[in-house]
Parts: C-alpha cells; sequence; structure tokens
C-alpha cells in the first residue's frame, strides 16, 4: 500500500544508497535508451471512456478509448512464433506471434506519468508500415523481488509480459 | 390506436397443398425435369448444401460485416485459397470466421432407423415412359435401385472474441432446430439435420495466450445416396409370339376305376382333354365288359392286349386295356365309360 509518509530505505546503507541506487539506474537507461533504443508503443485505455455493452462490458475494435499513445524504452524479448491450428483436426492454421517480454524502468514510466495496466495494448513495429498489437497479460507491478531489484535495496524496473491480440479487438489508431 | 384482441396482422393467403397432393409435390421435386428420372444424391450434393444452410440460413453478420464461412479439408493449398481474402497482413485469417469440417468416416445411415433392408442391389420400377418408334408402341422401363442410407457428421465452430457474437449465432441455430430437425431439399430430396451436441472449445485458459472464443456445434445429416450410375433404362416388351405343340404322347388321359366287391359291378371311365386320343391301362381285375357308352367321340377303337374286341369281352388280371377315338369336337374333352362285372 502507497503511504503519504516517507519511509526512509535505510537497507545495506554501510554499502548502498539513494545516491548509488540513482546513478545504478542512470547507467542503466544510459545504455538502454542510447545504445539498445528499442521502443514500444502503449496504449493506455480509459477504462471508464470505452464503450462497452452493460452485460458483458465488451467492446468492439473501434470502441476502445485510450490515453494519447507514450513510446517506452524498453528491454526487449519476443519469443518465436508458433505454427498453430484453430482446429483440432489441424485445420485453420496460423502462425502466432510469441509473447512480448519487456521491461521497463520504473522511473521511465513515472517520467512518463504512464503506468500499465493488465489489458492495456502494446503497439511493436516490426516494419516502416507494419505494426502488431498485444495485449498485457502481465504487468508486473509487483517489483520488489530479488531480481528487480539491486541488491535487495529497491525495485527498479517492471517485467511486464504481452500476448498478441486480435485486430477484431484491438487495431491502433 | 391498439389493435384489439384476436387480430390477425399475418394471414398467408399463398395455398399450400396437404395430403396427397403435398406428398406428390414432394416426389415431383425430386423428380429431374427432363428426364423421367429422380436427381441423383452424393455426398458432393450434401456437403455442398450444407455448406449453403450455414452461410445462408444461419447467416451470420456481426458488426455490418457477413462472417466467413469456410469448409475445410486437409489440403493446406486449398485452405490458403478460401482464406487468403479475410486475412491479415501476415496471411493469418481474422476472428470472427466459422468453420465447417465434414468428419472423414460417413457412416451406416440411420435413416431408416436402422432397420434390416432389402439385400441385393434390386432395381425399382420408377416410371414407364411411352414410345412411339413410328412402328410400333412401346415402353421404356426406368428403374431405381433403393436409396443407401448414410450418416455424415459436420463439426461447426464458430471463433470469435466477443460473448454477444456467440449469443446471436447460438440463437440462430437453436431457433433453426426448434423442431428437432431441420430439413433441407438437397436435389428435390428432402434430408433432415440433426443438432447432436452444442461444445466448447474457446481458448481462455490459458494468461500468457491469446483468448478467443470457440463454439462447437455438431450436426448429424441422415441423408442417403442415389447414385444415377445405379439408374437402368430398359425397353418394355413391345410385341410378343406365343407357340404352343401339340403330341399325343405328351398327355394321359385320366382315368377312374371303380369296383364294387359286393355288387360285383366295375365302372371305368376316361377323360380324353383336347390332344389327347388314345389311352391304354393294364387292368389290376378279371372283368367281363358289357357296356360302352361315349360322348363327344365319332369312333372308338378297343383292344385288349393288342386285340380289337367288341362288346361283351373279357379282360384278365394282367391284360392291357387300350382305347382309340376320333373326336367329334376336337379342342373338346371327350368321355368313355366301360361298364362291367367282376368274374
Amino acid at each position: 500500500m502507497k503511504n503519504n509518509r516517507k519511509i526512509p530505505i535505510t537497507r545495506i546503507n554501510k554499502f548502498f544508497s539513494q545516491e548509488d541506487f540513482d546513478l545504478e539506474v542512470d547507467f542503466g537507461r544510459e545504455w538502454l535508451e542510447g545504445d539498445i533504443n528499442i521502443k514500444v508503443i502503449l496504449f493506455q485505455v480509459e477504462q471508464g471512456e470505452s464503450l462497452t455493452d452493460n452485460i458483458y462490458g465488451e467492446s468492439g475494435r473501434n470502441e476502445i478509448r485510450f490515453k494519447t499513445p507514450v513510446e517506452l524504452t524498453v528491454n526487449f524479448k519476443m519469443d518465436a512464433p508458433a505454427n498453430k491450428a484453430y482446429n483440432k483436426d489441424g485445420s485453420m492454421r496460423f502462425l502466432e506471434h510469441g509473447n512480448i517480454v519487456f521491461g521497463v524502468y520504473q522511473s521511465h514510466l513515472d517520467e512518463l506519468k504512464a503506468g500499465i495496466n493488465y489489458g492495456d495494448y502494446i503497439g511493436y513495429a516490426e516494419t516502416e508500415d507494419k505494426i502488431k498489437y498485444y495485449t498485457v497479460s502481465n504487468n508486473g507491478i509487483i517489483h520488489s523481488d530479488n531480481a528487480h531489484t539491486i541488491g535487495g535495496f529497491k525495485g527498479f524496473y517492471r517485467t511486464v509480459t504481452c500476448v498478441p491480440t486480435d485486430i477484431d479487438e484491438f487495431n491502433g489508431i | 390506436m391498439g389493435l384489439p384482441k384476436n387480430y390477425r396482422k399475418n394471414i398467408d393467403i399463398t395455398p399450400h397443398k396437404q395430403g396427397y397432393a403435398a406428398r406428390q409435390q414432394i416426389l415431383d421435386n425430386i423428380a429431374d425435369p427432363g428426364t423421367y428420372l429422380p436427381k441423383g444424391l452424393l455426398h458432393e450434393d450434401m456437403d455442398r448444401d450444407f455448406i449453403e444452410y450455414v452461410k445462408n440460413t444461419l447467416n451470420l453478420t456481426l458488426g455490418g460485416e457477413e462472417v466467413p464461412v469456410i469448409f475445410l479439408s486437409i489440403q493446406r493449398w486449398a485452405e490458403f485459397a478460401k482464406t487468403w481474402q479475410f486475412s491479415d497482413v501476415n496471411k493469418n485469417i481474422k476472428i470472427p470466421f466459422i468453420t465447417i469440417v465434414r468428419k472423414p468416416d460417413a457412416q451406416v445411415g440411420t435413416n431408416q432407423a436402422g432397420l434390416y433392408n432389402v439385400p441385393g442391389k434390386p432395381t425399382f420400377t420408377y416410371m414407364k415412359v411411352p414410345t412411339w418408334d413410328g412402328n410400333i408402341k412401346s415402353f421404356d422401363i426406368y428403374k431405381i435401385p433403393q436409396p443407401v442410407s448414410v450418416d455424415l457428421t459436420y463439426e461447426v465452430r464458430l471463433f470469435c472474441n466477443k460473448m454477444r457474437d456467440l449469443n446471436i449465432f447460438n440463437k440462430k441455430i437453436l431457433k433453426s432446430f426448434s423442431a428437432l430437425q431441420q430439413y433441407l431439399r438437397i436435389n428435390g430430396h428432402p434430408i433432415p439435420l440433426i443438432l447432436d451436441s452444442i461444445g466448447d472449445e474457446s481458448v481462455i485458459t490459458n494468461l500468457d495466450e491469446r483468448k478467443y472464443y470457440v463454439q462447437l456445434y455438431t450436426i448429424k445429416m441422415m441423408g442417403y445416396l442415389l447414385d444415377p450410375e445405379d439408374f437402368v433404362v430398359s425397353p418394355a416388351i413391345s410385341r410378343g409370339i406365343t407357340l404352343f405343340e401339340v403330341s399325343d404322347n405328351v398327355h394321359l388321359a385320366p382315368f377312374q376305376v371303380s369296383a364294387n366287391e359286393e355288387t360285383n359291378i366295375i365302372t371305368i371311365e376316361i377323360s380324353f382333354d383336347p390332344g389327347v386320343n388314345s389311352f391304354s391301362f393294364v387292368s389290376g381285375h378279371h372283368a367281363e365288359y358289357t357296356e360302352v357308352s361315349i360322348e363327344n367321340i365319332t369312333t372308338n377303337t378297343i383292344t385288349v392286349n393288342g386285340v380289337p374286341v367288341t362288346t361283351p369281352f373279357i379282360v384278365n388280371h394282367g391284360d392291357t386295356i387300350g382305347v382309340t377315338i376320333v373326336k367329334t369336337d376336337v379342342g373338346a374333352n371327350a368321355y368313355v365309360r366301360l361298364d362291367g362285372v367282376l368274374l
């Protein structure tokens, strides 16, 4: 639970401080944004504005409203596409995009005043004229585990998992 | 202003045939106009009309766009040929869509409730068609075999992303099968469909996977096969010649011997059918015959052991009595009666 009171983090303060933490994050962001520079587009769904039916709360592809899309610079990983079939007998084959798993600095999100929620959409430009949309299946909002902290001091990035979505559900702008 | 109660707003003014006329109408529909034979009915015909049924009767339109209906077999290129126009930039078909898969194992039919049937493959007269070749008026006999029952099972799946889309298609299906069965007129033949089951194969359980609804409708078609290759057209008999031959040796004259041991009276009655003019038999009695009665006979000759005799004459046990006649009317029966006494 977020608290208005500020609680000083004094863990491992003999070796590590908030200044060290910020410096490490700056190093990392310099590498990620300066050298790697892989971007995805975040479409944050305006839940109150989207058109939904009264019973199921479902929206069509042109009925979803979202905030101004923002570009996120991320540590990007895409799974290999899977050769699948809609029917159990192997017919209606399709090539399913692999899931996207990306890491994003929490400080980056804070600067953009962006939050990633379950069900938000992510666009990834495969080529100059081809963009593929995904939906967030895990927003990684809990990032206080060992892997997401520096020496257990404080969480500094989130791991977000996205699965492909149909253009019948969301087709971007 | 509201309409009063019991006010009929929809009056069907189109006359509908009933009873015998309705049954005749069904037969007329089955007959192929101009050929005097019924239209054939094969697997392809039933598949074709089932696809049309899903496309036209169950016609699903979502968001103003008609949902494509795709019949699938195992050939990959054929599948691609049917789906490319509905595919996205990655050549994957876009949801929503409907697929039809016919189970390849067409089963022995239950159209006749699985009852035993006529063995072999006999053909039955379907129609007699008069013919005239300029000289002889005759008939051609059009014969067809009894149809062979077959059950075809179709799996119709709707793939979509929204519950309300499921509802629309489900409503159409249930309304179509509200009477338990739905009849298709395939080449004029009335073929029933039965909704076997409704299943769900939705991909919604895995969090880290794309989710979509898959509703499965298993529909059984209780059809039959009527192969036009088995139809037979043969000329009927137009002229017949009947020949018969008459021979004395062929037929024997029926006779009856009545011997009364008490009164010692013996009577032999011989009947000569048309074409029979002679008769002989071995006597089992020792008797003296005193009187000969004849009917429809001009002349007659009686012999005992080949020797002509006249009444009275004696016949011993084991002698052969012969009678030869000339009939007055050769087309009618003749009768000879010998009366005598036992010795």
